[in-house]
């Protein structure tokens, strides 16, 4: 809508050199000899006469006629229509951005159809829940005891520990005691060691149908494995994704806009790439029939993001993903500790999506849309980096140098939708806070809008850093650290919850 | 007439190629799925359009405003700006940025002999819009088919609304959009798409006539009724959004042009929004008689008092139906906000049509259904009783009245004096002179050759400074001055275009009363010298015309020779003839015929018919006639004829309006 009003700004610019044309109606000088009729019909109402919509009587005091501005040459076109372009594909770039986000709550039924199904069912499917942890001492303890109490009759826990990180077996080893039965411990000896190897070596051992894995800090819903287990019976799905959610929003700044972008991922994005039915799975809360991800080998050891890689692979394959998300029983993280962190992480992902676009796996995809589809998702990234940057320089470019008004009002579309990305955001924190029982202060939304800028400036830098480190083939595993801050203080799960929730579904099923 | 929409379906399904039988057969499913309601729609959208075309280029007779947008339109396209005189920000650029379009993408300027017809033309188009929309509005509020399309019959047909939707107005171009926002605030499926969209249209419809922007509270009312409660916090943010920044474009181009706020030699959106808002002078509260709002109202009045009456009452009736109430509420408002005693623009009413409408034929599908639900027979039995009475006796009242509006709006030609002025000024006035013009001929005067800078609309001569500096000796700079009722009747007057009629003479003038449209042509010494003058011509062409007669060469019939005697004869023709005698023959002058819409009282005539060369009728003698022809043609200068015309009746030969000065001698009075 807005770049149909810009275009039609623009149909003024390709006459703006043209002067006044005269039409040259043919003067034969005959004297008109037609007689002037009269009104034949005297109850006519006369034309509205004094119709003054225009009149201003003292208003205008300033010159007339818009001066045609000065010609152009062939440069400043080029430059001109260069500039258009740009403008253009960073429009594309933050309208697909913004109608991603907004996927999940385009129709009242959609929004609907991203959640668990209501029907309550019993356990079908036996689950292993792969946990790999390094240098974990300190969180996986709790959550290896958490994740041996799920509500679900038949599942397994496999902790898996390097072999040069005793401390860390040694928790497991611990938690293992506790829950005979329920938790194991898988030692990883390859070298060296990175995440996808060590779920490789774990997936030899598994014993359940369905193999899951969660991250070593990560705060589980004891309702969790049952909603899984129907979706997969429901849905006849290979892959079930569900829901992950950074909950430390007062932290910092960047720890706020870091937990918008799970929000959004998660509770809208991803389903839009299941229906498109090219996904780049997330790291944990992911479930995949055991079968299926032993036939397709596994994960890529050699990749930086094995959970988008499996997610494009099987893809690819044409396996069937579904994607759930219920804000109850999504599973709660926290943020990396440090922007340093964040930053490390983010360029790994971002690393680990170019080397999914370099393997090519997604040029299989059946459909030449599904092929663009890939291209463009994978490139996310990178586009959207540049697009942050450029809307601030393109702002700059127009106040400072002299271009037609309608090109400058073309240089302005991209704002539009990063502006309209901004609304949506501050309405999601404030949803965010509601579904998750946080209390959202107004210096929060104030850091969501102001930490806009910045985080787009970090976000292009992890950009710059993986093309960097891509092209250097330096491949290593940066790993991030957590420090359990999730598990204390507000953002704390309400334990007594977890045993309300299916009543909650029925109730919502029944309202 | 373009082809409907329906039409040109219709159309595209018999010549689409047998390749593609995917198009034909999705057409036709469309079509059998909604033939019902296409069999109730197309009959009134057919009428609709040939009540709203039949004589379009007749009545109402173009305006000074229509004339401006149409110039707006124009200057878009062909001068490379927003207007045809500096851009004051009166009023938002969208609407006739989207005529301008129409013009240039279907050529629709150069269909019609004045551009304002091809703004009535768009007009045609956004109507039919509005009412495709209209019924679509009506079915989403459950209005039943029949009354979908009564409503869209009543937005159409009545009077007022022929009327007012033929007229070249921006609110016509916003109406579609405003619809089309209430369309998609019911979406079935409520998709956020559709909110966003509504947003957009909306902002549109503002951006086309800002006036539109009173329903701002009634479609948000809308949107946030008709959203779920799980997705409206998204949906209506993003509505927000879109709104503000397709409507905060219009500031952002202020900005870029660097006329956002007041300065010294600009114009500004301020100065223009604060204008608009408080600058203008109050028409009066409509309850007084002699206020300017009232004959705004009277013409309303007129035209169809039983919509007007109707209206607001089934507004109040309609409030019975909670899905009506955004529409009802907003028609109230607008109501109330007429009576305040502010600035009433006339066509305030076009944004009321849509509305009445849809609350006129809701009204009484509510109370019928009201009616219906009702447990006891009696009152059930009563209650359609009443209301189809009510119903029908309104209808009775107004057929009368609209069958005598509509018969005038289908037939008469109120056009005519415009249309004659304008050809008449094509013809004689020429190129170089520079024209006081209402702006209802000012894109045909531009595109017929006269410079834009010599085509002034009388509006900017004492208000426009760049206009004033290019005529830097006031009223004299200017040759001549058309008038028409919204110039003779500006309320507050122009001290140079008063100065400019004062110093002129009427030289043509067509129509009579209010559509009458006068060519002034200014007296450059002054009105005093030339009345001096003119009755010095006088006498000498008497004196000229006295001597004529008595030349033998020369005959008379009695008309001619009274004319010719009585000095009303011009002297070139004076001149010319006993010349042309004695080369030719004796020539017979039948008649000295007026110029049609001249003014026979201050200038002479400057037709002669020559009926016959030595007693021979010149026309059955070709040769004759093309030798007295040729003879005139080779008159040196002012003498050589404009036109020369074989006629059954004889040789008409016309000289020019201007160059009759000096060719006889004059003495001094």
């Amino acid at each position: 809508m807005f770049a149909g009003l810009a275009l039609f700004f623009l149909l003024a610019a390709p006459s703006m050199a043209a002067a006044a044309t005269p039409n040259p109606v043919a003067t034969t000088m005959v004297a008109a000899t037609t007689s002037v009729l009269a009104a034949d019909d005297p109850i006519l109402p006369s034309a509205p006469a004094p119709f003054r919509e225009t009149d201003p009587t003292s208003v205008q005091d300033a010159p007339t006629r818009t001066e045609t501005g000065p010609a152009l040459s062939a440069w400043q076109i080029a430059g001109l229509a260069l500039l258009g372009l740009v403008s253009l594909l960073l429009t594309g770039v933050a309208m697909t951005t913004v109608a991603w986000m907004l996927h999940a709550w385009r129709t009242p039924q959609s929004l609907v159809a991203t959640g668990f199904s209501r029907v309550r069912r019993e356990p079908e499917r036996s689950f292993s829940l792969l946990v790999p942890a390094r240098h974990e001492e300190g969180v996986l303890g709790d959550t290896l005891d958490a994740l041996a109490v799920l509500d679900h009759p038949d599942f397994e826990v496999i902790a898996i520990v390097g072999h040069d990180d005793p401390g860390t077996e040694a928790v497991a080893r611990a938690a293992a005691c506790r829950n005979p039965g329920r938790v194991r411990v898988v030692v990883d000896d390859s070298v060296p060691k990175n995440n996808p190897k060590a779920l490789n070596r774990a997936l030899e051992h598994c014993r359940g149908d369905i193999v899951g894995v969660f991250d070593a800090e990560d705060e589980v819903h004891p309702q969790l494995l049952q909603l899984i287990d129907s979706r997969f019976v429901e849905t006849g799905a290979d892959v079930v994704q569900g829901g992950v959610q950074l909950m430390n929003i007062h932290t910092s700044w960047w720890a706020l806009r870091n937990c918008m972008e799970y929000y959004f991922w998660f509770r809208s994005r991803l389903h839009f790439h299941a229906n498109a039915r090219f996904i780049p799975l997330g790291g944990n809360t992911v479930f995949f029939r055991t079968e299926l991800i032993r036939g397709a080998g596994g994960w890529d050891p050699e990749c930086l993001a094995e959970d988008c890689e499996i997610g494009v692979r099987l893809s690819t394959d044409g396996a069937k993903v579904v994607v759930s998300y219920d804000p109850e029983v999504a599973t709660r993280e926290e943020t990396p500790g440090s922007l340093m962190s964040l930053y490390k992480q983010r360029t790994r992902w971002n690393q680990g999506f170019l080397q999914v676009l370099r393997k090519g796996e997604w040029r299989k995809l059946p459909t030449r849309r599904q092929r663009l589809m890939a291209r463009y998702l994978l490139a996310m990234p990178f586009l959207q980096a540049f697009t942050g940057l450029m809307i601030p320089i393109s702002l700059v470019l127009i106040l400072t140098v002299k271009v037609p008004t309608a090109a400058a009002l073309l240089t302005f579309l991209p704002i539009a939708p990063t502006l309209v990305g901004l609304v949506v955001e501050t309405a999601g924190l404030g949803d965010f806070g509601r579904v998750y029982g946080i209390k959202i202060r107004l210096r929060d939304y104030a850091r969501l809008l102001l930490g806009t800028f910045p985080f787009q400036v970090f976000l292009a830098a992890a950009a710059v850093r993986s093309v960097v480190r891509e092209l250097r083939g330096d491949g290593s595993w940066e790993k991030t650290e957590h420090s359990n801050v999730h598990r204390t203080g507000a953002t704390a799960r309400a334990t007594p919850r977890a045993l309300t929730v299916v009543p909650d579904l029925s109730e919502r099923e029944a309202a | 007439m373009a082809t409907s929409t329906l039409e040109r379906l219709a159309l595209a399904a018999l010549v689409e190629p047998p390749t593609e039988p995917g198009r034909i057969a999705r057409l036709r499913s469309w079509s059998s799925r909604h033939r019902a309601s296409l069999t109730w729609f197309a009959p009134v959208f057919v009428l609709a359009g040939v009540v709203q075309t039949v004589n379009m280029t007749g009545i109402p007779q173009r305006f000074d405003d229509e004339g401006t947008y149409v110039a707006q339109a124009f200057a878009v396209s062909d001068l490379g700006a927003l207007t045809h005189y500096a851009y004051f920000y009166d009023h938002p650029p969208l609407g006739w940025i989207q005529m301008s379009a129409w013009f240039q993408l279907t050529g629709a300027l150069s269909r019609y002999s004045s551009a304002v017809m091809a703004g009535r033309e768009f007009m045609v188009m956004a109507t039919l819009a509005s009412a495709v929309l209209l019924f679509l509005l009506a079915r989403r509020l459950r209005f039943s088919r029949p009354a979908a399309a009564a409503a869209v019959a009543l937005f159409a047909l009545s009077p007022l609304a022929v009327q007012f939707h033929r007229s070249v107005y921006l609110d016509n171009i916003a109406t579609p959009w405003l619809l089309a926002a209430f369309v998609l605030a019911l979406a079935p499926r409520r998709q956020l798409l559709a909110y966003a969209a509504a947003a957009a249209a909306f902002a549109v419809a503002v951006l086309s006539k800002e006036t539109y922007l009173l329903f701002l509270p009634f479609l948000a009312w809308q949107l946030w009724r008709g959203a779920d409660r799980t997705t409206r916090r998204y949906s209506l943010s993003v509505a927000a959004a879109v709104l503000t920044l397709v409507g905060g474009s219009y500031a952002l181009l202020a900005t870029l042009k660097g006329e956002l706020l007041p300065g010294a030699d600009r114009n500004s959106l301020w100065d223009g929004v604060t204008f608009q808002l408080v600058g203008r002078d109050a028409s009066g509260s409509l309850f007084d008689v002699s206020s300017l709002s009232r004959v705004t109202f009277g013409q309303w009045w007129q035209l169809d008092p039983v919509f007007i009456v109707a209206t607001p009452i089934a507004a109040l009736v309609a409030l019975r139906n909670r899905r009506l109430w955004p529409l009802a509420g907003a028609l109230l408002f607008l109501v109330a906000f007429m009576l305040r005693p502010g600035y009433l623009p006339v066509p305030y009413v076009i944004a009321l049509l849509p509305l009445g409408a849809l609350l006129i034929t809701g009204a009484v599908e509510t109370s019928l259904r009201a009616a219906r639900t009702r447990r006891s027979p009696l009152r059930r039995r009563t209650g359609i009783a009443v209301t189809t009475l009510l119903a029908v006796a309104t209808a009775a009242v107004a057929a009368p009245i609209w069958f005598v509006q509509l018969r005038g709006l289908l037939r008469a030609d109120l056009d005519r004096p415009t249309a004659d002025a304008q050809a008449w000024i094509e013809q004689n006035v020429p190129t170089d002179q520079r024209l006081i013009v209402d702006d209802a001929m000012w894109v045909d005067l531009v595109r017929a050759g006269y410079d834009p800078d010599d085509v002034v609309w009388y509006y900017k001569v004492d208000t426009d400074p760049a206009v004033a500096a290019l005529a830097p000796n006031g009223w004299s700079d200017y040759d001549y001055v058309i008038t028409t009722d919204s110039l003779r009747t500006f309320p507050d007057g122009f001290p140079i275009v008063a100065e400019t009629i004062d110093n002129a003479t009427e030289v043509a003038s067509f129509g009579t009363g209010d559509q009458r449209v006068q060519v002034l042509r200014v007296d450059p010494a002054g009105a005093q010298a030339a009345d001096a003058a003119r009755a010095a011509q006088q006498t000498a062409r008497e004196a000229a015309g006295a001597e004529l007669v008595q030349n033998t060469d020369l005959t008379f019939s009695s008309a001619a020779r009274d004319l010719t005697a009585g000095g009303r004869v011009d002297g070139r023709a004076l001149t010319t003839l006993p010349a042309a005698a004695g080369a030719v023959g004796q020539l017979t002058v039948a008649d000295a015929p007026p110029v049609a819409g001249e003014n026979d009282t201050e200038l002479p005539r400057r037709q002669v018919l020559v009926s016959a060369v030595d007693g021979r009728p010149l026309a059955g003698d070709l040769d004759t006639a093309a030798q007295l022809a040729d003879y005139l043609t080779s008159q040196p200068g002012a003498f050589a004829p404009a036109s020369v015309e074989l006629t059954n009746d004889g040789l008409l030969v016309t000289w020019s309006l201007v160059g009759t000065d000096g060719v006889l001698p004059v003495g001094t009075p």
